[in-house]
């Protein structure tokens, strides 16, 4: 029997990319990945006028990204530097990164080449790329015939005069999607909104550095998660609430840690009534920033150690912790990040080692709440002259006292340097002379003393809790005024 | 509820902002056809908005549920109308509910006018998700109401003297946040005192988030916010908002044909303010309106000086031309003992 030499074909169709990869995505994620390119174009640009981002405050300052959207149109323009026509005609409109030996000593997080394309699929059927850089200026049309043709893979690269004031990128998507067109009408919905509110968290150290995003003519602001910490940062073996604190070099990437205390410890009620219906737990737990980039954002699952290794899951209790991760690496490879770059590869070796480091923080901040639970009243001089403070700031104070910090012994083979700060917490002496009582009544009889005791006839003043403790004064004294007597 | 037992007559400027509402719904109705209405609100013990409505459309039917059983027996004794108007003793919670199931079993209404008059400051968050909820289940022709307790003497840390200023700021602030959790619009409360304008704002922003958010669900029509007033209920400032569920096709012509607006994000919120007069001020301030239509030549022809200020004055001359037609004149007349069937006829004409 002859072998006939057949070949069976591993080209992909384009509906792949078009439709099925966009799958993958949420929107708001997939504009944020065309906003995470704008980031690494201010990078090279630094990178070509020789400027060290990590040595200025605000490197990123006069960069800006503007982004205008509403149901007919989504325009991304940006003073970046554009991209390279070589780049255009190579790599940039690829399905997927080729290694082509650039970014390779950068920070920037792009690793997948997908970013760009994926953005206009999840959106359109119509895209201009327009791009313009100090020697080409050319653009790009992507329309819904070519998208509909399964054999057509290229796209001509036009040349065209110069639009732009400042060299960068404009996208242009049209013929938006129906549900897309949806979320885009600011008249009927909040994706705009929460997008901004997206933006200000997840670009929040990109914001504070300089770059500027506009959406819809808006500037958007930093909300960055702040650490309560006192004027005096590290005072030796001095009881304060301040910050657990960890930096180390690995595997190429740096990294800095803080956890503590955002706000002052919660009430009984205030859990009672999170309990209920979650209201305000939305900044605790860890937040990671890989290059700049907020990845995840107050995570209260196991990702973060909650509920592993001895740390119990995450408990409305806990409402004032948070905990933040900086890792910084000019190869985007070595952070713990996966494909969507908006999620931890947690299986990275690095990550693996920093966990244990977040779970040894944590403990300490967890093992204060317990201590404390049912008193939090009297821990409210301890938040007293306390100001909320960013990672950065906390650890450079931190740093001037060095011989608080201690070096980190097990990591000593697997680091060019680690350290740690522990800060002291005042806990509660043992014989504690107060108890906590807790009980349920119907709501018709506390209506009744309240209206009784506190003439609050509207119920609305008083809290079941103050009735509570009333009726128990009440009870106590009565009970004492007549051993009184009798005694007498 | 706090504030929902102060009788009306001590509450002008509610009065006026409900027949504002009814004003809303008669342009709503060039359109819409009000026969195919159920009219749905708390009600109180006096049933005042329903008895209003009765006399003002041609509704079919009037519901009113009420959460303490007290107020159903006396609305139940004072439901003398000749609209049956069914009293339901009712959570709003169980009302917001049972919503769909309740306009579903009602055979003579395909839509509702729903008030969720909400006059305690607390639980302010739930009153918003409820009214969320509620808007979720609209459908195209109906009309949703909220108004909520806007005073700032509500939160912790109002009147705190033994803190500074600032400090007191930042503890209502606080409280604001606690209490409405992540319904706050940050762009709204960053770096912003708290006041009435600002609190009323804030509260505007987390109710437009709930409607944006039931408008993204349904399916070619959405919820569109017609009206936003302030107003001081006697001891609490009110907040009030009104949407209406309209088909997305039809939506230019709705607002063509009836005359409404459809509110902008960044909406000014207007505030009812009717200045206290004696029937002998009125009278000279309404002929003096009739007049003259610049306003400070009414000030300066009244003869007495309306507040401290004469700007003050000229402003309050404003007001009053602007709510005076809205105004009856019982509301005026509240220190004369009536007997009670004289009384129960006025409240049938006014």
């Amino acid at each position: 029997m002859t072998e006939k030499s057949e070949k069976v074909s591993f080209a992909p169709p384009k509906s792949l990319f078009v439709k099925s990869l966009v799958r993958d995505i949420e929107l708001d994620d997939a504009i944020l990945d065309l906003l995470d390119n704008c980031v690494d174009g201010i990078l090279r640009q630094l990178r070509k006028k020789k400027i060290d981002s990590s040595s200025i405050e605000a490197p990123y300052e006069g960069f800006h990204a503007h982004l205008t959207i509403d149901e007919s149109r989504f325009i991304i323009e940006d003073n970046c530097g554009g991209i390279p026509k070589n780049t255009a005609l190579n790599y940039a409109f690829r399905m997927g990164r080729v290694k082509n030996g650039q970014d390779e000593d950068i920070e920037t997080v792009g690793m997948y080449g997908i970013g760009m394309k994926r953005a206009i699929f999840k959106m359109g059927e119509r895209a201009e790329v327009y791009s313009q850089d100090v020697d080409d200026t050319y653009s790009v049309t992507i329309t819904p015939e070519w998208l509909s043709d399964e054999d057509d893979w290229e796209i001509p690269l036009k040349e065209t005069d110069k639009l732009l004031s400042e060299n960068g990128t404009r996208i242009s998507i049209t013929s938006l999607l129906p549900n897309i067109a949806r979320k885009f009408n600011v008249e009927n919905s909040n994706f705009v909104a929460d997008l901004k509110s997206e933006i200000s968290k997840l670009f929040s150290v990109i914001l504070r550095k300089g770059f500027s995003i506009i959406v819809n003519g808006e500037a958007v602001k930093p909300k960055e998660v702040l650490l309560m910490a006192p004027d005096d940062a590290c005072a030796d073996g001095h009881e304060s609430v301040e910050p657990y604190l960890f930096r180390a070099k690995m595997f190429n990437v740096d990294v800095e840690l803080a956890i503590g205390f955002y706000r002052p410890l919660a009430s009984a009620e205030e859990i009672d009534g999170e309990q209920i219906e979650k209201k305000t737990s939305e900044n605790a737990g860890w937040s990671i920033i890989c290059n700049d980039r907020l990845v995840l954002y107050a995570d209260k699952s196991h990702i973060t150690g909650w509920g592993t290794a001895g740390v119990p899951n995450y408990h409305t209790q806990f409402i004032s912790i948070a905990g933040v991760v900086n890792f910084k690496s000019s190869d985007a490879q070595n952070l713990p990040l996966n494909s969507t770059k908006r999620g931890l590869d947690t299986s990275s070796e690095i990550y693996a080692v920093i966990l244990d480091i977040m779970r040894e923080g944590i403990r300490i901040f967890i093992d204060y709440t317990n201590k404390w639970k049912g008193r939090t009243e009297e821990t409210a001089d301890d938040f007293k002259g306390l100001t909320p403070r960013k990672l950065q700031d906390i650890v450079k104070r931190s740093s001037n006292n060095q011989t608080s910090w201690t070096k980190v012994r097990k990591l000593k083979d697997r680091s060019e340097h680690a350290e740690k700060y522990i800060p002291s917490l005042r806990l509660p002496s043992k014989e504690s002379k107060i108890v906590r009582i807790s009980f349920t009544k119907s709501k018709s009889e506390v209506d009744f003393l309240k209206a009784a005791w506190f003439e609050d006839l509207d119920h609305d003043g008083i809290s079941a809790s103050e009735v509570g403790e009333a009726a128990f004064d009440y009870c106590a004294e009565g009970l004492r005024e007549d051993e009184e007597e009798r005694d007498f | 509820m706090a504030g929902s037992n102060v009788p009306y007559h001590l509450r002008p400027k509610k009065y006026v902002e409900r027949l504002l509402f009814c004003e809303l719904l008669s342009k709503a109705f060039i359109v819409w056809p009000q026969d195919q209405y159920i009219y749905i609100s708390m009600g109180g013990p006096f049933l005042s908005d329903h008895k209003l409505m009765g006399q003002h459309f041609a509704f079919n039917s009037l519901l009113s549920f009420e959460m303490d059983e007290a107020v159903v027996t006396r609305q139940r004794f004072n439901n003398l109308n000749d609209t049956p108007i069914k009293c339901e003793h009712m959570t709003s919670e169980k009302f917001v509910r049972e919503f769909p199931q309740i306009i579903e079993q009602c055979d003579d209404a395909e839509n509702a006018v729903v008030w969720l008059d909400y006059a305690s400051s607390k639980g302010r968050r739930t009153q918003i998700r409820e009214f969320g909820i509620l808007a979720g289940e609209l459908t195209p022709g109906d009309v949703l109401k909220i108004t909520l307790n806007c005073s700032v003497s509500t939160l912790s840390g109002y009147g705190n003297r033994a803190v500074k200023a600032h400090e007191q700021q930042m503890l209502m602030m606080a409280d604001l946040r606690q209490q409405l959790g992540d319904m706050i619009p940050d762009k709204l409360v960053d770096g912003q005192t708290i006041s009435k304008a600002s609190m009323a704002k804030i509260l505007l922003g987390a109710v437009n988030y709930q409607i944006k958010e039931a408008s993204e669900s349904a399916h070619n029509y959405s919820i569109s916010p017609v009206s936003v007033y302030v107003y001081n209920d006697g001891s609490h400032d009110m907040l009030t908002i009104t949407c209406m569920a309209v088909q997305n096709g039809a939506k230019e012509e709705f607002f063509a044909n009836t005359g409404l607006c459809l509110l902008s994000d960044d909406q000014a919120i207007p505030e009812i303010k009717i200045p206290d007069l004696s029937i002998r001020e009125r009278r000279r301030l309404e002929t003096l309106i009739d007049e003259h239509e610049e306003n400070h030549i009414v000030h300066e022809n009244l003869g007495f000086q309306l507040g401290e200020t004469v700007g003050g004055s000229i402003s309050s001359v404003k007001d009053f031309r602007l709510y005076k037609d809205y105004l009856p004149y019982i509301l005026i007349s509240k220190t004369i003992q009536l007997p009670d069937d004289i009384l129960e006829a006025l409240e049938t004409v006014s």
